[in-house]
């Protein structure tokens, strides 16, 4: 391994651990959100799903980069999940609210696992 | 602008996270000059000074996302011809499409791996100067 990797690897291993304490921040978010959404009638007009979908879509687009490629295909999932749910325009039921919740509940193992 | 030579790039994306890598990978490993946006307002607002030769553009972001800040560049003056490469998480054929409908040189997709980073976007530079 030549100088410039060596030295691009030193700074990546860096970067991907500071993600790794950042990723903490990350699924605390995603499980306030969720708990806030399954947790009665409060995301009548969307808005939790649409956040939920955004982090998402955040989430799948850099944990692969980072080291954590299952959490990011999961993230994709789920994104793909929250878009067909608000594509109808009409109120998301419960049931799929709680499939929402479980995606998000599997995101702690799947970091474990990467 | 220099002349033929891939030197200065121009990166826009929100999340921090994503600039930061992207910045290394191409600062230390390509060896180019980076400047980093954290919006497309704040790109709009320094890309004249920085003159890129190369536009790496984010598509999904708050505010001005990656087409409507694609849109906004071209409207600048001499900064019509600079290529851009939109960075999508959503890769999919008719997407693909779209932008080079708009004009982009290049779609990369998300994620993507820091260390080929740069041979992408050299070879996007080379096809679009070939």
């Amino acid at each position: 391994m030549g100088d410039i990797e060596r030295k691009f690897e030193e700074k990546l291993a860096d970067l991907k651990l500071q993600y790794a304490k950042r990723l903490e921040e990350k699924l605390q978010e995603f499980e306030r959100l969720s708990v806030s959404m399954t947790s009665g009638s409060v995301d009548d007009d969307g808005s939790i799903l649409t956040e939920i979908q955004q982090n998402a879509h955040k989430l799948a687009g850099s944990a692969a980069t980072f080291g954590f490629p299952e959490l990011g295909d999961a993230a994709a999932d789920l994104e793909e999940f929250c878009v067909h749910l608000t594509a109808g325009g009409g109120p998301v039921g419960q049931d799929q609210r709680d499939q929402v919740a479980e995606r998000i509940s599997a995101f702690r193992t799947l970091m474990s696992k990467d | 602008m220099s002349e033929n030579n891939l030197q200065k790039i121009l990166h826009i994306d929100d999340e921090a996270d994503i600039r930061q890598v992207a910045r290394l990978a191409l600062e230390t490993v390509g060896g180019f000059t980076v400047e980093s946006c954290a919006s497309g307002a704040e790109a709009l607002e320094r890309v004249k000074e920085f003159d890129p030769d190369l536009i790496l553009l984010d598509v999904m972001m708050p505010g001005l996302d990656g087409p409507a800040t694609f849109r906004a560049l071209r409207e600048l003056p001499d900064l019509g011809e600079v290529p851009v490469i939109f960075v999508t998480a959503k890769a999919m054929p008719s997407e693909l499409e779209r932008f080079r409908d708009m004009g982009a040189a290049g779609v990369i997709a998300k994620p993507f791996d820091p260390m080929t980073l740069p041979d992408q976007l050299r070879e996007i530079w080379d096809e679009k100067s070939g």
